[in-house]
């Protein structure tokens, strides 16, 4: 596992985990930067990244990207996504 | 027979809400403030069908619940005083992003119609939308629109009457994993009739997820019951808030696998293709510079025939005022109190306006977003960020306007900084006051001009880091910012940028210089007997008293008056010059070179970029930070850095020159 920032640019990698406080991990989970989806780093630069999610792009800074916590991407069927997982603990409680 | 219609418009950033509701309501819509925040709230008028649609424009927001003061306002308005009908505004070619707040939506049970949104450009990328099967699932109409055209404009208004005759409200749709805990929560809620109106589930799941509108709704109704069972859920269970946003999640991501099906995606996209040039790390900041270059001529060279005209007319008006009016001091007061500070104001307009079409133009292209990413990792350690950029152009124009415009970034505390540092930057009241220094004892050049631009640049920068470092620790704007796919701009977003703005200029910035314009008259006159010389006026006097202090600028006492009354106004700086020098303004360059040294000029034109700009624009960050203690500061801080940075120019001036 590796920060988002941290990423090589032009690489599509999945997110694993946001390690942030709460209320910057929802907002995070709500623009669609949420664990399971894949993301494409389209340009980096002095820290701040220009990423792809789904059909958006964001301008992320290095503070924000420093946050999002990735592993390689395995599958590259990624855009069925199912799993949003918010929640560290979504599975225990269903 | 109440015809009226309340209708709220909601939806994503860059869903294309604003651009529909502009052409809803026309040029017609009212900007105020929600009640106690500095939320701005558009509400305009439509008629349809017989029915008066007041239409209220919400932020853009892709959620809800959250911490943001825009979110709160939108909450609280919809669950408080619900309106008839809402709108959400969704953009078709990235529906996923707009899925989540429909959601939210649909558990507060109002009446809904969604606008799918550029559904032209979803179709040129391939993605497919099953109209009719969104429609079914989320019990609501949907009226595919293309907005940028005025497509689809009528279907939409027709759904709301419709929607507003019928009975039915959308059903809200059942999360199964949070289900259970919201049901606790809402039994607790039995017997409470503050809780009248209000919709029981939404309030639960928002408690759940520790959304700031319930809490301080729970605590405002004194519901303690509902806190307690939060606590407990809490005890048992674990953070419950992340748990409803996956649950939304989920829902919203299975409804999109339902209704959306991407046929081949293009090669490419326009947006990718610009992208990579506009954010490439050798092209970039060159097109950033070339950009704002351009917009900065534009914005002088398109405005300089309606600024002379405009000054032939003020000229034509004050020299028939003085034909026509006895010779005394009230019309002395009429002609070059009022008349010379009515004029300063409106001369500027032209620019004003100018610069405003430039910014929303790149604005409204979806290039600002772009430079707020660019800038960002050097705004960034300056202790800014990207966010800080638009405000800081459009104190170019005007900083009254700028420091309104701070609005747009979220951290207090940056806000705060950005604020500080506004007043930096170089309005176009006090470039006159470049042009007329520089020809008389500069020779004229433009280097000097140019160069206050740059110290403008260099100042904010290092003062936004000392702040950071010193009294405003911390506060970080947290960018993350959604590049929108580049447009056309659309004319009625710049002239509805272009009105609001230059009505703010007007209201806030106009009617406070016109008043510091009569008070610097009063400055320059009181004291003065009849036939008597401006030496003898109290503002000379207080000038001289404290002469002393800008002995080592070798500023005499008319450069301090021309100071002293320039701290209400930058507009009178040039005409008090002129007053002080007994002089006629256009031929002030000339005797200003028989008084002022080249490297005491330099220094006089950099505190006058630097220092206090005017009256308006204090009472701007009074009404921004609401804090006595901050404008103070304000005040303190920039003439402190004024004196400094001009004390510095003068002794390198010196040296160099």
């Amino acid at each position: 596992m590796m920060k988002l920032s941290e990423v090589k640019e032009g690489s599509t990698v999945k997110i694993a985990r946001i390690s942030a406080y709460s209320d910057v991990k929802k907002v995070l989970c709500e623009i669609g930067l949420s664990p399971g989806r894949s993301v494409k780093v389209l340009i980096k630069r002095d820290g701040m990244l220009v990423v792809s999610v789904g059909s958006s792009k964001f301008c992320l800074g290095r503070d924000v990207a420093d946050f999002v916590l990735v592993e390689e991407n395995t599958e590259l069927s990624s855009h069925e996504q199912n799993d949003t997982g918010c929640s560290d603990r979504s599975s225990e409680l269903r | 027979m109440n015809k009226t219609i309340r209708v709220a418009l909601i939806g994503p950033p860059n869903s294309g809400k604003t651009l529909l509701f502009n052409l809803i309501t026309g040029a017609r819509a009212k900007v105020s403030n929600w009640p106690g925040t500095t939320v701005e709230q558009r509400v305009g008028y439509r008629w349809h069908k017989g029915y008066k649609l007041e239409v209220f424009d919400l932020p853009g927001l892709y959620s809800l619940s959250g911490w943001s003061p825009e979110q709160e306002v939108s909450a609280k308005f919809l669950l408080e005083e619900p309106p008839d009908v809402v709108v959400a505004v969704l953009d078709a070619s990235n529906l996923e992003r707009g899925l989540y707040l429909v959601l939210q939506l649909l558990e507060i049970e109002l009446k809904i119609v969604i606008a799918l949104n550029k559904i032209d450009l979803a179709e040129k990328l391939g993605i497919e939308i099953d109209v009719a099967k969104l429609s079914e699932i989320m019990s609501c109409p949907v009226v595919p629109t293309v907005a940028t055209k005025a497509q689809g404009l009528s279907a939409l208004l027709d759904s709301v009457v419709s929607v507003y005759k019928s009975q039915a409200k959308s059903k809200p749709l059942l999360y199964e994993s949070v289900e259970e805990l919201a049901k606790r929560l809402m039994e607790r809620t039995k017997n409470y009739k503050e809780l009248k109106g209000i919709s029981l589930r939404r309030l639960a799941l928002a408690l759940l997820e520790k959304d700031r509108w319930a809490l301080s709704f729970v605590n405002r109704a004194g519901l303690e019951n509902l806190l307690e069972e939060l606590r407990e859920i809490e005890k048992s269970q674990g953070d419950p808030s992340a748990l409803v946003a996956q649950a939304r999640l989920e829902k919203a991501n299975s409804i999109l696998i339902e209704v959306q099906r991407t046929r081949e995606a293009p090669l490419y996209r326009l947006s990718d293709l610009v992208d990579k040039a506009v954010l490439d790390p050798h092209l970039s900041i060159p097109i950033l510079l070339s950009l704002f270059w351009a917009l900065f001529i534009f914005t002088f060279k398109a405005s300089e025939p309606f600024v002379e005209l405009l000054e032939s007319f003020i000229n034509v008006v004050s020299n028939a005022l003085l034909e026509a009016l006895p010779q005394n001091l009230l019309s002395n007061l009429i002609v070059e109190g009022v008349v010379a500070g009515v004029g300063a104001v409106v001369v500027l307009l032209p620019i004003l306006i100018f610069l405003f079409i430039g910014l929303a133009i790149l604005d409204d292209t979806g290039y600002m977003a772009r430079v707020s990413g660019l800038l960002d990792p050097v705004a960034s350690r300056a202790g800014l960020s990207g966010r800080s950029v638009l405000p800081l152009a459009v104190c170019l124009g005007c900083n009254v306007v700028g420091v309104k415009a701070t609005r747009i970034i979220s951290d207090s505390r940056e806000r705060l900084r950005t604020i500080l540092v506004a007043p930096f930057m170089s309005c176009p009241a006090r470039l006159p006051v470049y042009v007329v220094v520089s020809s008389a004892v500069l020779g004229g050049s433009l280097a000097p001009v140019a160069l206050m631009y740059f110290l403008s640049l260099a100042v904010i920068l290092s003062i936004a880091l000392g702040l950071k470092k010193t009294v405003i620790r911390e506060g970080r704007e947290l960018l993350f910012t959604e590049l929108p796919e580049y447009s056309l701009p659309a004319l009625i977003n710049i002239k509805n940028f272009v009105i609001e703005k230059t009505l703010d200029f007007v209201k806030r910035a106009g009617t406070v210089l016109v008043l510091a314009s009569i008070a610097v008259w009063m400055f320059l006159n009181i004291g003065v007997p009849e036939g008597g010389n401006v030496e003898e006026s109290l503002g000379a006097r207080v000038a001289k008293l404290i002469e002393h202090l800008f002995k080592p600028l070798d500023f005499d006492w008319r450069l301090v008056l021309a100071l002293l009354s320039g701290f209400l106004a930058k507009e009178v700086v040039v005409s008090t010059l002129a007053i002080a020098f007994g002089d006629e303004e256009e031929r002030i360059a000339e005797s200003l070179g028989d008084y002022v040294t080249p490297a005491s000029g330099l220094a006089f034109m950099t505190f006058v970029l630097l220092y206090t700009p005017c009256a308006a624009t204090i009472a701007a960050i009074w009404d921004e930070t609401k804090s006595l203690k901050w404008t103070l500061f304000s005040i303190a801080l920039s003439l402190l850095v004024a004196y400094i940075v001009s004390t510095i120019v003068y002794f390198i001036a010196k040296a160099v020159i």
